[in-house]
């Protein structure tokens, strides 16, 4: 009896084991096209047609991204993508940028990683493009390659060759409370002296001129972005380069000026929480404006703030007064893994994308400005279009990437913590020159060396 | 279980050897595959210089001669320090003296519930607990306020290094619960007769405790606070809800270091050798333990 127990567990064990490795076992994935309805299939077809591409369209289409928040502007754009292809978007959204960049990293060098993914532009895209992880995205602008700003693009490129598609172009300016502005008489400022006299003013009155804050680890370069790239902008884009030392004059200015208004109390508590704490005291009129990338509105909207009627928007002006209208500006792309397991789906939905019909579904339902000129602006809130007419609408204004991805990824977050150190203790800021520098050349030794 | 017994263990030793095998290696593989491997893995990738994108080349020991040449790092091994120094002098000190307290009143069992219950929440959610606490409009701010002990709110999480015992609050509110319950079982232990022996002699309470039951808790006492080095040096939840290792990295342990070299700055040579040296330190502290549990049993 006790034998046939052990054959019996022995054949259980050999069969599992059997069973475990038939399962692992890759599938090839499932072609879309041969399992749709005759619709469907009509519809893929088309747009194949329509595609640069002839390949057939694979899907489910796989698409990672780090603002999952975006559910409605998801849901729009892919069932737009379905009505053309007939394909859908299965969509693994991040809410932590740690796991989110991990997971990228180590899926797009295998076919099981995401087909399509957001990202971010400049050196953070060029670290992918530079070692053959992305889809050259050049072919699929050519047909609507004059409604797109080239700076933008350029944002995406590498040696020459464009890798995303533009999901966010934000620009970064001062939001202002409008109750609070026109209780006390205040007008949007046109020169530095204006601003600093609206700083004041509100000081005199009670209320903090500006929400800021270092909480969260990655905040603390705003106001240093702000005041060297609009004042330097050729000085801080050698700085990001690693062309240029952070021992110079034009930071030494940058720190002083920053170093000036702290000690002046124009900034609220740095302890503050960008997106818990500075709306709510924004509502309550105590705080009278904040700076921030104009994805900002969303947070004020979370407390039930109106765009045109309880805040505005100002570019900020430059410290030097010979300066034209600077802004910095943000631009997160979609790519295309170049070991997409749809690649041709991918491609169509780039495509679908970059395309009139795809860039107004996406600005309509997220109210965001599009990078597309030919997206009309009147479904946009008031601030949007604000935003859209005195930044993308004025040729005189002079846009400077942000700084988070100006420069290296090893250089951004590390800096951040000596912007930290600054802020609470502004007298250190020779000290914190002194050890960006040394970061910034370690990190650039570290980037050619490899 | 014994197993080969019977008919094939007389006559097919081998055989049944390998059948005995065969019932493991379910386990064996399991263990294999999600132990074993990572922890190779782990500790071959901490000899090279492996960011995710690059290949990975192999550079001896830099990383762990970097561990104590880099500021972050013994800023890092500083709070550590700081972290064990003060979760084995509070938390401990507190569960021996509620212990203590409890032990012979009619309530024991209500109190011991109440101080279990934080064990039963999430590091996380007790991080956003104690962040709101002290937080620039959180309960601590408006207490002081109230009472005029400050003017203005103050950020709490920001000032260095009062930091890192705001975090080593919300862990003693945590832990203190657990170490009160081992020492309750250490002091149940403690025969009565002895006690009464020492009363007899005329001992009073302070030296009774101090002569009789404290050397009576030693076994129980060591594995407390091995429990606690244990768990103040992996401690990451709620460092990481309740600063994330700021300001400016000044409130980073050594797990906190090693999650954000490895997923933060993708350092994952670096953040591997720091893993294996909290790994080290945290084995040789659990041999400890088993070895003094093996010898209480």
């Amino acid at each position: 009896m006790k034998n046939f127990f052990t054959w019996l567990l022995i054949c259980i064990f050999v069969l599992s084991f059997s069973f475990m490795l038939i399962g692992c076992k890759e599938e090839p994935a499932p072609e879309t096209t041969t399992e749709t309805t005759a619709t469907e299939e009509t519809a893929a077809e088309t747009t194949a047609e329509e595609t640069t591409t002839t390949e057939a369209l694979t899907g489910p289409l796989k698409l990672f991204t780090d603002k999952p928040s975006w559910q409605t502007g998801w849901d729009a754009i892919f069932a737009g993508f379905k009505g053309k292809t007939g394909i859908d978007v299965e969509m693994t959204g991040y809410t932590e940028i740690d796991t989110y960049t991990a997971a990228v990293k180590t899926g797009i060098p295998t076919a099981e990683g995401p087909d399509v993914f957001t990202w971010w532009s400049n050196y953070k895209i060029a670290d992918l493009a530079k070692e053959g992880l992305l889809e050259d995205l050049t072919s699929l602008y050519e047909p609507v390659k004059d409604k797109y700003n080239p700076g933008i693009l350029d944002s995406f490129s590498y040696e020459g060759k464009v890798y995303g598609a533009p999901v966010l172009v934000a620009s970064w300016l001062m939001f202002y409370n409008i109750p609070v502005f026109e209780k006390y008489g205040i007008k949007e400022p046109k020169t530095w002296d204006e601003f600093i006299t609206i700083c004041d003013t509100l000081k005199s009155k009670g209320v903090t001129p500006i929400g800021f804050t270092i909480g969260g680890g990655w905040t603390s370069f705003f106001w240093f972005q702000q005041i060297f790239a609009s004042n330097y902008p050729d000085v801080y884009y050698a700085i990001c380069r690693g062309e240029k030392s952070w021992n110079c004059d034009e930071v030494k200015k940058t720190f002083e000026i920053w170093k000036d208004m702290i000690e002046k109390g124009y900034f609220t508590d740095p302890g503050v929480d960008l997106g818990n704490d500075i709306p709510p005291m924004f509502a309550k009129g105590e705080v009278g404006m904040t700076y921030c990338g104009d994805w900002y509105t969303a947070f004020f909207d979370s407390v039930e703030l109106k765009g045109g009627q309880d805040y505005s928007v100002f570019v900020m002006p430059s410290y030097l007064k010979d300066r034209p209208k600077t802004v910095i500006y943000e631009a997160g792309p979609m790519c295309i893994s170049n070991n997409a397991k749809n690649k041709a789906t991918a491609k169509a939905f780039i495509e679908y994308w970059l395309s009139d019909e795809g860039q107004t579904i996406w600005s309509e339902s997220m109210n965001f400005v599009s990078a597309n000129s030919s997206v009309p602006k009147d479904k946009l809130d008031s601030v949007k279009q604000k935003i859209s007419a005195d930044v993308f609408g004025d040729p005189n204004a002079e846009l400077v990437v942000r700084f988070w991805e100006a420069t290296l990824e090893t250089i951004t977050l590390p800096a951040c913590a000596s912007f930290d150190k600054f802020v609470l203790n502004p007298d250190s800021y020779e000290a914190v020159i002194s050890e960006l520098d040394q970061l910034s050349t370690k990190a650039w030794d570290e980037y050619k060396g490899k | 279980m014994i197993f080969g017994r019977g008919k094939f263990a007389k006559g097919k030793k081998n055989y049944s050897a390998f059948s005995n095998y065969l019932y493991v290696a379910p386990a064996l593989l399991m263990v294999l595959a999600f132990l074993i491997a990572p922890i190779i893995f782990v500790l071959y990738v901490s000899f090279t210089d492996w960011d995710l994108l690059h290949p990975m080349n192999f550079i001896g020991i830099k990383n762990y001669i970097k561990i104590f040449s880099d500021p972050n790092l013994l800023i890092s091994i500083k709070n550590t320090l700081i972290w064990v120094v003060f979760i084995l002098a509070i938390p401990m000190v507190l569960g021996l003296i509620l212990a203590v307290f409890i032990k012979n009143v009619w309530f024991s069992d209500q109190i011991k519930s109440i101080f279990y219950i934080p064990l039963a929440m999430s590091g996380a959610g007790i991080g956003i607990i104690w962040y709101w606490i002290f937080s620039r409009t959180g309960f601590l701010n408006s207490i002081l306020m109230f009472f005029g002990a400050i003017a203005a709110p103050k950020s709490w999480l920001l000032i260095i290094p009062q930091n890192t015992f705001a975090m080593i609050a919300a862990v003693t509110w945590q832990t203190t619960g657990l170490n009160m319950i081992l020492f309750l079982m250490g002091l149940q232990n403690i025969p009565i007769e002895v006690l009464e022996a020492a009363k007899i002699d005329g001992s009073n309470e302070w030296h009774t405790f101090t002569k009789i039951i404290l050397p009576l808790l030693k076994p129980i006492t060591t594995i407390v606070i091995i429990l606690n080095i244990i768990g103040s040096f992996k401690i990451f939840d709620i460092i990481w809800v309740m600063t994330a290792g700021g300001p400016a990295r000044s409130s980073e342990t050594l797990a906190v270091s090693m999650y954000k070299e490895s997923f933060s700055l993708h350092r994952m040579g670096y953040g591997s050798s720091i893993a294996v040296i909290l790994s080290l330190i945290i084995f040789i502290a659990g041999i400890g333990y088993l070895k003094i549990a093996a010898r209480e049993k």
